[in-house]
């Protein structure tokens, strides 16, 4: 019989250590594996009102102000803009999680992975080696669109932002309960996103400050809930055996659902040269609230099988 | 029971063996880019005499021009400045009377230039299309269509590329044109146009 190991601390166990999915855990991290963290929850509720509250808020200043700014002015408001979603995001994590801390130096570091990897990898891909290609007629145009959403996009923004947490926090001690899949890969997703919207932000020189400021939520929204989903694969494999396709499984679910979306909000909001972001808010508020929703409520049956099989 | 030890070679053994997620990102950005290549690539042939090129599927025929003065075939849409590929021969040659490809370039420029307004010739410089030397005239011009009034257009800066290609007695023409804007956003299309080009 081989050594037993603490999944989670690596530490030595002793002879009739308590065991969960075909793992093994030490007594601490046995106890703290199923604790529902409402902290979570209550960020993502608080968050996503904040967002949609961040998008009116904007409306109706430039509504109200109607401004005319043009040039480098134009490209610095834009930038706070893209950086909102994600800063209200931390914040509101920040404060919710003061009575059960994650490690905020963790947590922000996986965020700045996820931006650089976008960077580095994801803006290039996207822009320079897959670029949509030009020049076809709209039903072909279509196919290709979803065919670039799904295959390119999706599994290589999916990968990205979950290599991200795979390959750091996952083997860490500090990745100790189920629901740290979900904070870390959200975490990872804004920092994603954040740099989408830049690059986004920087490329129109600017924007229409209303419409940035919806299409910055949107990104951000999107990319939070497809790795909320991801999170939520990656914390029950770290306690659990769950064979080896469960994560590449999960992997292309997330990837299909974040291309299909993706081409779904493409569709929905452009007609002809007509752009209306409105709709596009509407879907990803949609789908963030039922992929939270989803988790919430699998998160919560999984962890109450756990404690009642202590 | 067996004991749950992470081992430390956990991209290619362990209960999640890493390499299958890497596997299926790989396999599916390369199913990806392959039906993209698929449905991007498909193509249909234009032959004129002794040449044969290659144009995307989707563009459409000029249905004035007769055959045997060559083709001219341009992508969907409702701009005057579409992409547009010409295919002809320019002209015959004469062994008694042999022309240079310099000389050849500056009747193609007056020509132009008598057609096109705004005609400019941006560079000239060797080139190899389907094997065969020739050479590239690099024109810009102003459009103007007068019957696309309707559509609220401004005239456009257009850029394009002639290759000029002496092959069996004949020079042969390969032009390519779009709104000088888009040219970049073309250029992959043009290039795999003039991969295509088949001498016969």
């Amino acid at each position: 019989m081989g050594e037993r190991i603490c999944c989670v601390c690596h530490e030595l166990l002793e002879e009739g250590a308590k065991s969960l999915g075909g793992r093994y855990f030490c007594e601490s991290h046995y106890a703290k594996i199923a604790r529902d963290r409402q902290s979570v929850w209550r960020t993502t509720i608080v968050a996503l009102l904040g967002l949609l509250a961040y998008v009116l808020l904007v409306e109706l200043i430039v509504s109200l102000t109607k401004p005319t700014l043009s040039g480098l002015p134009l490209v610095v408001v834009g930038v706070i803009i893209a950086l909102i979603p994600a800063l209200l995001w931390l914040i509101v994590f920040y404060l919710q999680d003061r009575l059960e801390p994650e490690p905020k130096e963790h947590v922000l570091g996986i965020f700045a992975l996820g931006a650089l990897l976008a960077l580095t990898i994801g803006l290039p891909l996207r822009n320079e080696l897959f670029p949509m290609p030009a020049g076809l007629m709209a039903g072909r145009e279509v196919v290709v669109e979803l065919l670039r959403s799904v295959f390119i996009l999706g599994f290589s923004q999916e990968y990205l932002k979950y290599a991200v947490v795979r390959y750091t926090v996952f083997n860490s001690p500090e990745f100790d309960e189920r629901v740290d899949g979900i904070i870390y890969c959200a975490a990872s997703a804004l920092g994603f996103a954040t740099v989408i919207n830049l690059d986004y932000i920087l490329r129109s020189g600017g924007a229409l400050l209303h419409v940035a400021a919806i299409r910055v939520t949107i990104t951000a929204l999107a990319q939070a809930s497809f790795s909320g989903m991801m999170g939520y694969f990656l914390g029950r494999a770290k306690f659990e055996n769950m064979g080896k396709w469960w994560l590449p499984g999960g992997l292309a679910l997330v990837a299909v659902l974040n291309g299909l979306v993706t081409f779904l909000l493409g569709e929905a909001t452009t007609a002809g040269l007509g752009y209306t972001p409105i709709y596009g808010l509407i879907i990803v508020a949609v789908v963030a609230v039922l992929t939270f929703g989803t988790l919430f409520i699998l998160m919560r049956r999984i962890n109450a099988a756990t404690l009642a099989s202590v | 029971m067996q004991a749950a030890t992470r081992p430390r070679s956990w991209f290619w053994s362990g209960e999640e063996p890493e390499w299958i997620v890497v596997t299926v990102v790989i396999v599916a950005l390369v199913l990806g880019w392959a039906l993209m290549t698929v449905v991007t690539s498909q193509t249909m042939d234009v032959v004129l005499d002794d040449l044969l090129v290659r144009y995307p599927v989707d563009w459409i025929q000029d249905g004035q021009m007769a055959a045997e003065e060559g083709y001219e075939l341009y992508a969907a849409g409702l701009s005057a400045s579409q992409p547009r590929l010409a295919v002809g021969v320019l002209t015959e040659l004469d062994p008694a009377a042999p022309v240079s490809l310099s000389e050849l370039v500056a009747r193609r420029g007056f020509s132009q230039a008598a057609t096109k307004e705004m005609y400019r010739v941006l560079a000239s410089e060797r080139a190899i299309i389907g094997g065969k030397v020739g050479v590239a005239v690099t024109y810009g011009y102003v459009k103007d269509v007068a019957s696309a009034s309707h559509l609220s257009s401004l005239p456009v800066v257009m850029e394009g590329v002639d290759y000029l290609m002496p092959y069996k007695g004949k020079v042969h023409l390969i032009s390519l044109e779009v709104a000088a804007s888009d040219f970049e956003a073309h250029r992959r299309t043009f290039e795999r146009i003039l991969r295509s080009v088949h001498w016969r």
